[in-house]
């Protein structure tokens, strides 16, 4: 069953078009991410779902309702805020009993729910605290209480993770996934986090100047993006600008210049002729590097030198000039067996045709 | 810009910079106001009476403000005042200020100007203002009169009822100031939070943005109540000239009687009443404040 479905929605601020025609569905139990850059449109999107805003065109339908002109507090959704907006004056009791209070419920079946969704956040015994007494990670799940004790048809998460520090925020990921999994709650995440939205989702929606640009899981969205967009946003791909020189049934020619040139395999997805300009993606780890004297052969190696190298701790990222003139970035992880080269080091690089991206450059 | 640059100048300052940046109100406020204070309860233990007093220790002064009932009057006036006046500068004020901290564009702007408009004007222009508006021929009356509601002008003016309106008038836009600094400070999350919760309107008022307004409330109730106190010309003006307010005690005490150490005891004594109050009120908003 379809949990949420959004149907061309539109918004405008004043004559600015912040979300353009958008259609998604979401189904049940899926864990969903909306990224993209900041001004993308993507909380906006959220906050029409949620209700806060009121959508310019589309409609908007959870579980087959259409909840298009509702408040939002007829909508049985539940928003977790970027910044929590825990109520600063009332003790945690308060906070996530307030929602079951509008609702009319008895005190002492509050108490017992907020007390069962504090264990579940792990947080038991922190009734009678104020919000400002809490640490970040604290709050972040006393708001992901308040929002799951009230059972919504949408759990609704905008960047809940970005006021973090680091190690709290991947421990924070984990048992959002856990939660997630245990209660079984459809979910909309919006991240600009490439790597929460990657690490975390069942699929992602990717989101630019409004306009939703595709959707599919982490491994299509990182491995086969449809988009330009989506390709130089998500990972680190080096790109490569050249010309379709021929192209066959299974393979097609990318050329550089007079003597260098790849041979990519035929796509699907990003159909290309002969003469049009192309750029090629290929993300920095799936590069190869080969000592410059070895025998390789065959198609897609280049000769190169080595730039630059940058320590990451988990890898060594290596900027290499190549004889065509560009650079290509190569993130190579930092095991014992990994061959070591220095600052000046000519090479062999292999662009493995399987991981090359060839996606025709827009007019 | 310059709000950055202020921020950026006082956290490279040393502790000695900011000392520099400070001395020029510190001494100021210490020539113009906390030493002539001193100065003044100084003389109010002088003993002495009219046109004559000399240095001394006596309680005098005091004795006679809170013992002689005609004197005690005045403070018990003076609060009758305040508790008149204060209930309605807070409902009125907060009710303006809600309306501006929620009006959008260019329209909260309108309704500020219009509320700060007043202050350009001094205290006793506008009770003057007063009086002419609430006169026996005034504005209102002839409006009344017109209306057939009654037969004979209204006694509007020279009473407490006059006192009361010009003070709420006077105190509001002040009050204003603060309630709307809190109010437009209340974080819109909250509100929206409460919203998605299933809080109407009026549940997100009661639970959110009313309790979230308690330190601008206390605010506005200190802005009240030092008003109250202090001001001298609208009682003079407007009231019956048969009751007193300790500011007009103090002011016939040294224009008329010439009797300056009395004067200074009801002085202090009013200053006293002010801290207590201000002390009070920041002890209750302290509480509310947070995070």
């Amino acid at each position: 069953m379809t949990a949420l479905q959004l149907e061309k929605i539109d918004k405008y601020f004043g004559k600015t078009k912040a979300v353009d025609g958008v259609s998604l569905e979401v189904q049940e139990n899926e864990m969903f991410f909306l990224l993209g850059t900041s001004g993308c449109g993507k909380t906006t999107t959220l906050r029409m779902i949620a209700g806060l805003e009121q959508v310019d065109g589309g409609a908007i339908r959870i579980k087959g309702r259409d909840v298009t002109r509702l408040t939002p507090q007829k909508r049985q959704i539940a928003l977790v805020f970027q910044n929590w907006a825990l109520f600063p004056h009332k003790t945690i009791r308060d906070n996530i009993g307030f929602g079951l209070k509008m609702q009319k419920q008895p005190k002492t079946d509050i108490d017992a729910q907020v007390e069962n969704m504090l264990q579940v956040v792990g947080l038991p015994g922190f009734e009678d605290r104020l919000p400002g007494q809490l640490s970040g990670g604290q709050q972040q799940r006393v708001a992901l209480a308040r929002a799951l004790v009230l059972n919504p048809n949408l759990l609704l998460l905008d960047e809940p993770l970005s006021n973090l520090d680091l190690n709290t925020r991947l421990r924070m990921r984990s048992e959002l996934v856990e939660v997630h999994r245990r209660l079984g709650l459809t979910t909309i995440f919006v991240t600009h986090d490439q790597t929460e939205a990657l690490a975390m989702a069942d699929r992602i929606a990717l989101m630019e100047d409004g306009k939703l640009l595709e959707v599919g899981t982490p491994h299509e969205i990182y491995e086969s993006p449809h988009t330009e967009f989506t390709a130089r946003f998500i990972g680190e791909k080096n790109s490569l600008q050249g010309t379709v020189s021929a192209v066959s049934d299974t393979e097609q020619q990318v050329r550089f210049n007079e003597d260098s040139y790849l041979s990519v395999p035929v796509s699907s997805k990003h159909p290309v002729q002969e003469g049009d300009r192309v750029t090629v993606f290929i993300n920095a780890e799936k590069i190869r590097f080969f000592k410059a004297d070895a025998d390789t052969g065959g198609d897609n190696y280049f000769q190169g030198t080595v730039e630059n190298i940058m320590y990451l701790g988990t890898s060594n990222k290596y900027s290499v000039k190549l004889q065509t003139g560009e650079t290509i970035v190569h993130d190579q992880q930092t095991t014992q067996d990994a061959p070591k080269y220095e600052k000046g080091d000519r090479l062999q690089v292999h662009l493995d045709p399987a991981h090359c991206i060839c996606i025709k450059e827009k007019q | 810009m310059l709000k950055q640059k202020i921020a950026d100048l006082l956290e490279k300052s040393t502790a000695y910079n900011r000392y520099f940046l400070l001395a020029p109100p510190l001494l100021f406020i210490a020539a113009f106001f906390i030493i002539p204070i001193f100065w003044m309860i100084r003389i109010s233990f002088y003993p002495g009476g009219s046109f004559e007093y000399e240095p001394g220790f006596t309680l005098q002064h005091y004795l006679r403000f809170f013992l002689d009932p005609y004197y005690l009057g005045t403070a018990l006036y003076t609060l009758k005042i305040t508790m008149l006046v204060t209930p309605f500068v807070i409902v009125f004020s907060y009710a303006v200020s809600y309306l501006i901290a929620t009006s959008t564009g260019k329209k909260g702007a309108i309704y500020l100007m219009l509320i700060v408009t007043p202050l350009f004007t001094t205290e006793v222009v506008r009770a003057l203002g007063f009086k002419i508006f609430l006169a026996k021929h005034g504005i209102i009356n002839t409006i009344l009169l017109a209306t057939g509601l009654f037969d004979e002008p209204l006694q509007l003016i020279y009473n407490d009822f006059a006192i009361v309106v010009a003070l709420i008038h006077s105190i509001i836009p002040y009050a204003c100031l603060v309630l709307i600094g809190v109010l437009v400070g209340i974080d819109k999350s909250y509100l929206e939070a409460a919203k998605t919760m299933g809080a109407g309107r009026i549940k997100t008022f009661w639970h959110v943005t009313l309790p979230l307004s308690i330190p601008g409330l206390s605010g506005a109730l200190v802005v009240s109540i030092i008003w109250c106190l202090s001001i001298y010309s609208i009682p003079e003006f407007l009231g019956s000239g048969a009751k007193y307010t300790m500011t007009m005690l103090i002011e016939e005490q040294i224009l008329s009687v010439f009797n300056w150490p009395f004067a200074d005891a009801v002085a202090a004594i009013l200053v006293f009443l002010t801290v207590v109050g201000l002390a009070v009120s920041f002890k209750f908003s302290e509480k509310k404040e947070f995070k």
